[in-house]
């Protein structure tokens, strides 16, 4: 705030002689319209702080002004401040003077175009009430900050009106003095675990190679698949090659499937030259006997009789292993109920003996009574009879 | 290319990546002819993984991830069952987990190895201790040491078993377990393990980073600090020693409560953390990231600017390591005591500018007009701030303030929640125990918003923690304080009485009797060790010294209420308890407003000067 603004305004507030409206008028000119606001703050400090105004008139004008610079009188922020005032105890003629002016409002053009002595002359009781005045107090604790102190024995002294300026600088009106409250500040949160501990880590992690680079080598799975498929099913020839050839190269196919005894009659039933590798694979290994049990007690079957072709073409094996299974496959004939059924399968065995036979597999001495019993029972079989005619020129032939 | 040749050129191909000439792996895949007896993508992944790993590669790690994640796209389109696929998977999940890990993204690798893990049982015994031993440091770098336990516990049976690599492997375990047992606190387990490792592996600078962490977990500064310095300034795996030593030094002397050698140390850390990372090869990255510690030691160098009372710098610092650690609620209240010590410093230092002493601002005139104008800085003006507008960039500002600690709040576990908890703060180690960190939370969001001139907002954090058992003592009363201010902006002043009554406050103060031994503890030290040079505030003098502005300030509430006679027998007797040269501006300006209440402006004015005998006062100039 400019110290002449502050001057001017203590001039225009000990005026006595000017009209209410020529003040007003003079305010203006003093000061523009956005520091109104802060100008009335000044001279409502200048009211709180009574000692500030000597005269009836200063009061009257200061009062005057406070209520022109925010009309309507509802919404004059400076309201309380005269309010204040006026309320002051013990009442004097500054304060009555004050009352007299305030409960002209809202002020009439002849209250406007009087002057401040004139006013004066009206203003009759001490005592007088406010009337109507927009504002009720609330409890207020505040206490002005400014506090009178004298220097009794100073022979410096300054100008009331240099001190008034100094005394208005940017926040004193503003301010009022309260019972402090201290808000302390909150301490620092503390914790043991706050801060990080770094250790170097010479751990090496590193990327892993990728090992399943063969189709088959990495789908055991597929053969264990299609070897599971061979026993309900009939392979294609697509899936046969592909078994046989993993079988035939890689040694730990074998034993990779879940291949057992048990599993190989459906095996020869389905697939029979399946099955006829793998019993070859089988030939040096322990459990092939097993699997010559299994195979021997299979029941009678074309399959069957395939595989032990086969297996006896290609392999060396015990001689009592063939008897065995001749003597099953004619028990198997003699079982069979049903009349055809066991037609076709005597044609078979006869054309399994005599391929037998033919191909040299067979010591036939050892089970020569067997077969041409056999061929007897079924004579009216034309494979019986020939079987039995082959067994008579080998009999001749190894008896002469 | 027949059957058998095939097989050899892969065996060639494997034995060249195992000795690491990547570039001749590189070479030897590429000529294999694509038959249908190949796995084009398995061999593709190895292709890549040389074409990163050669020299002279040119290829980063993000490359690296995008051609693994579509081999893996690949590969599950063409399979048909999902429970073969992640066995057949595994060895390309692993690589992609590991290109996480080194990225730093612990979480992304533990989705992986974690599923990798459950079906370890068929794999094949290298990948196998790939995966755990990955596993276990993701965890461990993610303080979840119960999944590690599980895992050094399934690798400990493993072992047993087996035989081969064992010594290798042994050497990494007894590593493993110390870091593990140092995380659970666990500290005699932890005590043998180092044993372990020290004689297994010797004094490399990993074990005896090791061991001092160890005595630095039990406050033995010195051999903490003995060993650091004996151990070699160089490691194998190209991790930068200066740095993680200048850090530790870093941290022990925060723990030392010397906070400003602490920032200098950890400045030299960042500093030597730069230019390790610039100077570290390029083209193959993953040794940058495995050697840049930038976060973590700008997290620690934050909090030390902090304690060392320059919370600006501070506020810079954890604002950064908050985008890394957003879901760390010690630093969002970190962050904010920045916000809020930073308003603090420049308050005071306003007001400090603007005058001399606390009471008086100044002395007017002269003569018979001078006048004597009281000081205002009691009356805690709230800042003014553009309240709603909120910039893009954090600001060092009350408003901030209260966005960071409501953060905080919204990260930790429900109150009502009862029993341990375990809440994740990394980079440091988790919460335990929430109900101090809860207390220092609500206790900053009511000063924020008494602050910012909210009372209301201010009230609800306040109750809480006044409520809040399990607080700290000094921080309940700190919170009635809060509370009462709140209640007198509310005008329920009736209320504010209430929470600055001496039977209120007794109650807090005694109903923690109890917890003054273990928060006395939690100052010092868990230690043997004393800390040298500074005496710490225990938590006596910190409950004491709030305890004094609450009576101070139940006087001025009296005041406030017209109740002179209550206000000046409490101030009296108050005043009788303290020293006279201990007289606080608060009660000297309770004095003066009694007296100018009833009048004395003389008496009021003499009490001023008693005050200020010796101080020189400004006059106002123009």
């Amino acid at each position: 705030m400019e110290v002449c603004d502050m001057v001017d305004v203590t001039d225009i507030i000990q005026k006595t002689e000017d009209t209410l409206e020529s003040l007003w008028n003079q305010f203006e000119l003093f000061c523009p319209k956005c520091l109104h606001f802060k100008m009335g703050q000044c001279i409502a400090s200048l009211l709180q702080h009574e000692y500030l105004l000597n005269t009836d008139c200063e009061v009257i004008n200061s009062v005057f002004l406070l209520c022109q610079i925010a009309q309507p009188q509802e919404l004059n922020p400076f309201n309380k401040a005269i309010f204040n005032y006026a309320n002051r105890k013990p009442v004097d003629s500054k304060i009555t003077a004050a009352i007299y002016l305030i409960n002209l409002l809202p002020f009439s053009q002849s209250t406007l175009s009087s002057t401040t002595t004139q006013i004066l002359q009206n203003v009759k009781l001490i005592g007088a009430p406010l009337k109507n005045f927009p504002y009720s107090p609330k409890p207020d604790c505040s206490l002005p900050i400014i506090l009178d102190d004298p220097e009794n024995d100073s022979k410096e002294e300054k100008h009331y009106k240099e001190v008034l300026s100094q005394l208005f600088d940017s926040d004193i009106p503003d301010s009022v003095f309260l019972p402090p409250l201290v808000r302390p500040p909150p301490p620092l949160y503390s914790d043991s675990d706050d801060l990080v501990w770094l250790c170097p880590n010479d751990n090496e992690y590193s990327f892993a190679w990728e090992p399943h680079i063969f189709t088959d080598k990495d789908k055991p799975e597929d053969t264990k698949k299609l070897f599971i498929l061979a026993q309900r099913q009939a392979l294609e020839s697509s899936q046969y090659d592909l078994l046989k050839q993993e079988l035939y190269d890689k040694e730990d196919c074998l034993q990779s499937l879940p291949l057992s005894p048990s599993t190989l009659p459906k095996l020869v039933d389905k697939n029979p030259s399946l099955a006829v590798d793998i019993l070859l694979l089988l030939a040096q290994t322990q459990q092939f006997a097993d699997y010559l049990t299994v195979l021997l007690n299979m029941d009678l079957s074309l399959h069957s009789m395939e595989v032990v072709n086969k297996i006896t073409a290609n392999l060396e094996l015990p001689p009592q292993f063939i008897h065995f299974y001749i003597r099953n496959c004619i028990t198997n004939c003699t079982e069979i109920a049903d009349k055809n059924t066991q037609h076709r399968f005597v044609r078979l065995v006869c054309v399994f003996l005599t391929a037998l036979i033919r191909n040299r597999l067979v010591n036939v001495q050892d089970i020569l009574i067997e077969i041409q019993a056999f061929c007897i029972d079924h004579s009216r079989i034309r494979e019986a009879t020939g079987l039995f005619r082959l067994l008579k020129s080998l009999d001749s032939k190894e008896l002469s | 290319m027949t059957g058998e040749e095939t097989i050899n050129t892969v065996e060639v191909a494997k034995t060249q990546f195992d000795e690491g000439r990547y570039s001749g792996c590189l070479t030897t895949l590429t000529t294999m002819n694509s038959t249908s007896a190949l796995n084009i993508k398995q061999i593709q992944l190895n292709m890549i993984l040389c074409s990163y790993l050669k020299k002279g590669s040119e290829h980063d790690l993000e490359w690296l991830l995008d051609n693994l994640y579509t081999i893996e796209g690949k590969m599950n389109k063409e399979s048909e069952e999902e429970e073969i696929d992640e066995v057949e998977k595994a060895v390309l999940l692993y690589n992609i987990a590991l290109v996480h890990f080194q990225t730093k993204n612990f979480d992304k690798a533990v989705v992986i190895l974690e599923k990798l893990f459950k079906l370890i049982e068929p794999l094949e015994e290298g990948l196998v201790y790939k995966i755990c031993f990955l596993l276990v440091e993701c965890y461990l770098s993610t303080y979840q040491t119960e999944g590690a336990a599980i895992v050094v516990y399934y690798l400990d049976k493993q072992m047993a078993t087996k035989t081969a690599d064992g010594d290798m492997h042994k050497a990494r375990m007894h590593q493993y377990k110390t870091r593990l047992f140092a995380q659970q606190k666990c500290l005699k387990a932890c005590k043998r393990e180092i044993k372990n490792v020290l004689s297994v592996s010797g004094t490399t600078a990993s074990s005896l980073f090791l061991k001092s962490e160890f005595e630095y977990l039990r406050n033995n500064f010195k051999k903490s600090c003995k060993l650091l310095n004996s151990a070699p300034k160089s490691c194998p795996s190209k991790e930068h020693i200066p740095t993680l030593y200048y850090n530790n030094f870093g941290c022990m002397h925060f723990k030392m409560k010397k906070y400003n050698l602490g920032v200098l140390y950890l400045s030299q850390a960042l500093e030597a953390n730069t230019k390790a990372v610039k100077a570290a090869p390029q083209g193959c990255n993953s040794t940058m990231y495995s050697i840049n510690h930038h976060y973590q030691i700008l997290y620690n160098y934050g909090i030390v600017l902090l304690h060392a009372g320059q919370p600006k710098a501070a506020f810079n610092c954890l604002s950064q390591a908050a985008t890394v650690y957003s879901r760390n609620p010690r630093l969002w209240l970190r962050i904010a005591e920045c916000a809020i010590g930073v308003v603090k410093q420049s308050q005071e230092n306003e007001q400090i500018q603007n005058c001399k002493s606390s009471t008086v601002k100044a002395i007017v005139g002269s003569g018979i007009y001078r006048k004597t104008i009281l000081n205002t800085n009691f009356q805690n003006h709230p800042k003014k701030c553009s309240a709603g507008l909120l910039s893009e960039e954090p600001t060092p500002s009350l408003t901030y303030a209260a966005l960071c600690l409501n953060n905080a709040l919204e990260l930790l576990p429900p109150s009502n929640s009862g029993g341990p908890v375990n809440v994740s703060a990394l980079p440091a180690a988790p919460l335990k125990d929430v109900s101090k960190l809860r207390a220092s939370i609500l206790c900053n969001l009511a000063y924020v918003w008494l602050g910012l001139g909210d009372p209301l907002q201010a009230l609800k954090p306040a109750q809480e923690l006044f409520s809040l058992t399990a607080a700290p003592v000094n921080l309940r009363l700190l919170g009635s304080v809060y509370a009462a201010e709140a209640l007198i902006l509310l005008n329920r002043s009736n209320e504010a009485t209430n929470c600055l009554a001496p039977e209120f406050v007794g109650a807090i103060i005694n109903s923690a009797n109890c917890q003054t031994k273990t928060n006395e503890d939690d100052a010092s030290s868990t230690g043997s060790s004393p800390i040298p040079g500074k005496v710490p505030a225990t938590q006596e003098t910190l409950v004491q010294d709030v305890h004094n502005i609450i009576i101070l300030n139940s006087v001025a509430l009296y005041c406030m209420k017209r109740d002179l006679n209550r206000a000046k027998r409490i101030l009296a007797q108050h005043l009788s308890t303290l020293n006279d040269g201990e007289i606080p501006a608060q009660a000297t300006m309770l004095l003066v407003y009694i007296e100018l209440r009833q009048g004395n402006t003389e008496a009021a004015l003499s009490i001023l000067k008693q005050q200020q005998i010796n101080l020189q006062l400004p006059a106002l100039t123009t």
